[in-house]
């Protein structure tokens, strides 16, 4: 409803970031967060079921657990299946794993977790994906879109990622273009995230885990900052062949633009 | 009640995925394999509670589509629900808080007063018989067997013959066709609004007398090329071990298993069903029975011709046959189909 009302009056735009920031303890029903709004923080102390940020929209969901809490961040979960199923836009961090199908058919969220179930990031079209902890089995299955850095945290990750339409990269140092200029304002590509031009995978990934810190305070994440050069290596980046083909298209006829 | 634990009856109902999975154990997909000869598996979806008084648990169906968590105190209360939040702790007395995961079993011993792992549980019961000596010392394969020559032709016409089943243009024309020609079944959307076979004074084809009502609706929608490690479509023919009669005595035989693919068998195999006898040296014995009957004796007659039929095939199996095929071969101007 809260978002209901706020697209009626701003559309997909919703608010500036953070105008409203609402705080829950406890456990949480299905869905919750799903289609949030632009300019909304849920910040949550507790856990979630299933298909938490369904359809999100540009709010911001964050899952933590209670203070009380004594349990591993890393070993514990804290959000149910089918987490951020079709989530279109925004942000959600949660410090503790996540069930199975994490991010499925996602097309453009952002999303930080300790660890996924089974078919994780399935039929994924867009979107940023970040793993701190083990996957389950079939990972990646069907993705065609977006980023996932997974840390691996075994190295045996290859083995449970569905090698059918993605590659394993890792992070790359270089960005795939100089700035956003290049594309000029009209930059009508939809799904792709600009930062997954305009940034180096290292410097997206070091943000985003930051970002994970500041909101969820997850002392897993902030120590493997605070030690980035011996995690930074097992870290992998899952890398959609379709992707990387709609990248480069769009590289190209940002050029063609410029020349002419 | 026929002797098996509680965690091995429900892995025998509810297995794991374990076809074309390479990251399972062997031990383990021998027990899967050599069990799935007795119990066909169920899929749920669902996430299904057991207990039998000293053990308690909780198993997911192979896809995980039902969700299952669980949490445990400082005291070892331990609270699985299908949601969290159903019944809630004081949180510094919690200190795990887990799902289960697909096709993976939760199991508390209540004697021994702990939680027995899942790898743990199935290692000592699928390692507790050799299950998988004895699957290859009574396993053959129907596709492995030289292929023999069809020598069962028609006593009647390819047209006369269909009619005496009730096949119709429609069926040849717009569903065989299609099979044939694309390997896949025609997709129509229009219905099918002509009256149930049951209800219908017109010839109709045995086939049509099934009607499967089944969709497996799953949200998000997923597809078995994504997720086929969960699809198998083995089958069996013929003997099948004892439900009930868990040991293989030593020196006793494990019970044979003659194994297909898939259920759906061509004219070459059932050619080579007829002779397994020959191809297996006496391993499988099989017995041909007519399913056809003498038209003129009419419908009371068909009723009558059905008991001999099954009261000979009970005889054969007691008679030492293991196989049966009900061959309708004979259908001509005289004899009906049963």
């Amino acid at each position: 409803m809260l978002s209901g009302e706020i697209a009626k009056r701003h559309g997909g735009a919703g608010l500036p970031d953070g105008t409203l920031t609402i705080r829950l303890h406890g456990t949480t029903g299905q869905s919750f967060g799903a289609f949030l709004a632009n300019g909304v923080n849920f910040v949550l102390e507790g856990e979630g079921n299933d298909y938490v940020g369904n359809g999100l929209s540009g709010g911001r969901i964050v899952v933590r657990p209670p203070a009380a809490f004594r349990g591993e961040t890393q070993d514990n979960i804290i959000v149910g299946n089918n987490v951020l199923y079709g989530a279109t836009d925004g942000e959600a961090y949660f410090s503790g794993v996540g069930g199975e199908r994490f991010a499925v058919r996602n097309p453009g969220a952002t999303a930080v977790v300790e660890g996924v179930g089974d078919h994780g990031c399935e039929y994924m079209t867009g979107g940023t994906v970040v793993v701190l902890g083990e996957t389950g089995r079939n990972f990646g299955a069907g993705m065609s879109g977006g980023f996932a850095y997974v840390y691996d945290v075994d190295g045996k990750f290859a083995s449970r990622c569905n090698m059918a339409q993605v590659a394993l990269e890792p992070l790359s140092a270089e960005r795939t273009a100089a700035d956003a200029s290049e594309f000029g304002e009209d930059t009508e590509y939809g799904a792709v995230d600009l930062r997954h031009f305009t940034m180096r995978d290292e410097d997206l990934l070091k943000e985003l885990i930051a970002k994970h810190v500041e909101w969820t305070g997850s002392q897993h994440a902030k120590s493997m900052l605070d030690q980035w050069d011996k995690h930074r290596a097992k870290f992998i980046k899952v890398m959609p062949h379709e992707y990387r083909r709609a990248l480069d298209d769009i590289k190209k006829n940002a050029k063609v633009k410029e020349a002419v | 009640m026929g002797g098996y634990s509680m965690p091995q009856a429900m892995m025998m109902l509810i297995p794991e995925a374990w076809a074309e999975n390479p990251l399972m154990d062997e031990e383990r997909r021998a027990f899967y394999e050599y069990n799935a000869a007795m119990m066909e598996p169920w899929d749920g979806p669902a996430a299904v509670a057991f207990t039998d008084g000293r053990m308690i648990g909780a198993t997911l169906d192979r896809n995980g589509l039902r969700p299952a968590r669980y949490q445990i105190t400082d005291d070892v209360i331990v609270m699985l629900a299908s949601e969290m939040g159903v019944l809630t702790f004081p949180q510094e007395e919690v200190n795990k808080k887990w799902r289960l995961q697909p096709g993976k079993m939760f199991l508390i011993d209540l004697e021994q007063g702990r939680i027995v792992d899942d790898e743990e549980l199935k290692k000592s019961i699928s390692t507790a018989r050799p299950y998988r000596q004895w699957i290859e010392k009574s396993r053959q394969h129907l596709h492995t067997l030289p292929g023999v020559e069809d020598t069962e032709g028609l006593r009647e016409s390819l047209l006369h013959t269909q009619q005496a089943f009730g096949y119709t243009q429609e069926d040849i024309k717009f569903i065989l066709a299609p099979i044939a020609s694309n390997a896949e079944e025609a997709t129509g959307s229009m219905g099918n609004d002509s009256p149930l076979p049951v209800l219908s004074d017109k010839n109709k084809l045995l086939y049509n007398y099934f009607k499967q009502l089944f969709a497996q609706v799953t949200n998000p929608p997923i597809d078995p090329i994504r997720e086929e490690i969960v699809m198998s479509t083995m089958s069996f023919i013929g003997p099948r071990p004892n439900l009930l009669g868990i040991e293989v005595k030593a020196g006793e035989e494990p019970p044979l298993r003659l194994e297909v693919e898939q259920p759906v068998l061509s004219s070459a195999d059932l050619a080579k069903l007829r002779q397994i006898d020959k191809l297996t040296n006496g391993k499988f014995r099989v017995l041909v029975l007519d399913t056809t009957f003498p038209a003129s004796e009419g419908t009371d007659g068909c009723q009558a011709a059905l008991d001999a039929l099954c009261a000979r095939a009970e005889a054969s199996v007691g008679e030492g046959y293991n196989v049966l095929i009900l061959s309708d071969r004979n259908v001509d101007r005289q004899r009906a189909p049963k």
